[in-house]
């Protein structure tokens, strides 16, 4: 997993059946500096995750048919938690 | 399947109870042109009995499960082979021992 | 299997289900020829009890789902032992037993 910054939104009316109810967040992860890195990232939301959160993401498609309780999704990118604070090398970062 | 060769081990007496008596040995990527190492280090799980300085072949993801040794176990990468020659296109690249 | 430094940990209250319990660790992945710490990590899963300053190696994707405990969460990367020592080239590049600081970056 990877701590990531919800961005933003992203509204499909036509998608892939088994996505139908789920919100879809735009991330893009952060370094341990708390700094965005990388490009802008659509994953499915697990955790009732808010713009400006800072959440962890799972990059595993096993690990998203386990946290959807769906067998059959095919899902890359999943939020499956908001953080609260992490401690890196001695410091602690509160999250909100 | 990819190419590697063996140099060195990793010890760890805390680890996961189905790791337990498995060898871990770290092992570098080798270039299949020029036989040389070419990447970063990585471990992993020998069930050949691989030693240093041997180039292997090995294989990652739910592939590396499917040894006897190491089915339902944590593993992502796994040594399945010690390598003795390499042709390709008719000519022979590599012999053990050569590298 | 990946190798890294474990340098911290991460807190959430509101998570998936399938962390519920999870220790969940920040590790900064360790160059193997150079043993030096790289800025990239992971979050990974804690099935062995490891703990800050510790080095440790995992694996990723579904072989992360693998041990009896670990199956139980919906993890990508989980550390799966503490490294002891490190023989490269017939030398010994890493020995936790004569480690003098392994926090050094409290100071």
């Amino acid at each position: 997993m990877k701590l990531s910054k919800v961005t933003g939104t992203v509204v499909s009316t036509i998608k892939y059946g088994r996505y139908q109810g789920y919100k879809l967040l735009k991330v893009r992860h952060l370094n341990l500096e708390g700094w965005t890195v990388g490009e802008e990232l659509v994953a499915l939301d697990m955790a009732d995750a808010g713009v400006g959160d800072i959440v962890l993401t799972n990059n595993d498609g096993g690990a998203a048919k386990m946290i959807t309780g769906d067998k059959e999704i095919i899902a890359g990118l999943t939020v499956c938690g908001v953080v609260d604070s992490y401690t890196w090398q001695g410091r602690t970062v509160q999250c909100h | 399947m990819q190419l590697a060769k063996v140099i060195g081990s990793v010890i760890s007496t805390r680890k996961c109870d189905r790791l337990e008596g498995m060898k871990l040995l770290v092992a570098i990527p080798i270039d299949m042109d020029t036989f040389s190492e070419k990447g970063a280090p990585f471990i992993a799980v020998d069930t050949v009995g691989a030693g240093e300085g041997e180039i292997v072949m090995w294989c990652g993801g739910s592939s590396s499960r499917a040894t006897e040794m190491t089915t339902n176990k944590p593993v992502d990468a796994t040594i399945i082979g010690i390598v003795d020659n390499v042709d390709i296109l008719g000519k022979r690249v590599f012999t053990k021992g050569d590298v | 299997m990946i190798v890294g430094r474990v340098t911290g940990n991460v807190v959430s209250s509101n998570k998936s289900e399938k962390l519920r319990n999870a220790k969940m660790l920040i590790v900064q992945t360790v160059d193997l020829s150079t043993m030096e710490m790289k800025d990239d990590y992971q979050i990974m899963i804690d099935d062995v009890g490891a703990g800050v300053g510790d080095l440790v190696f995992g694996a990723y994707g579904s072989s992360s789902r693998q041990s009896d405990t670990s199956k139980q969460f919906a993890s990508d990367y989980t550390i799966y032992g503490i490294i002891d020592s490190v023989d490269l080239r017939g030398k010994r590049t890493y020995d936790k037993a004569e480690e003098e600081d392994p926090c050094n970056w409290q100071k």
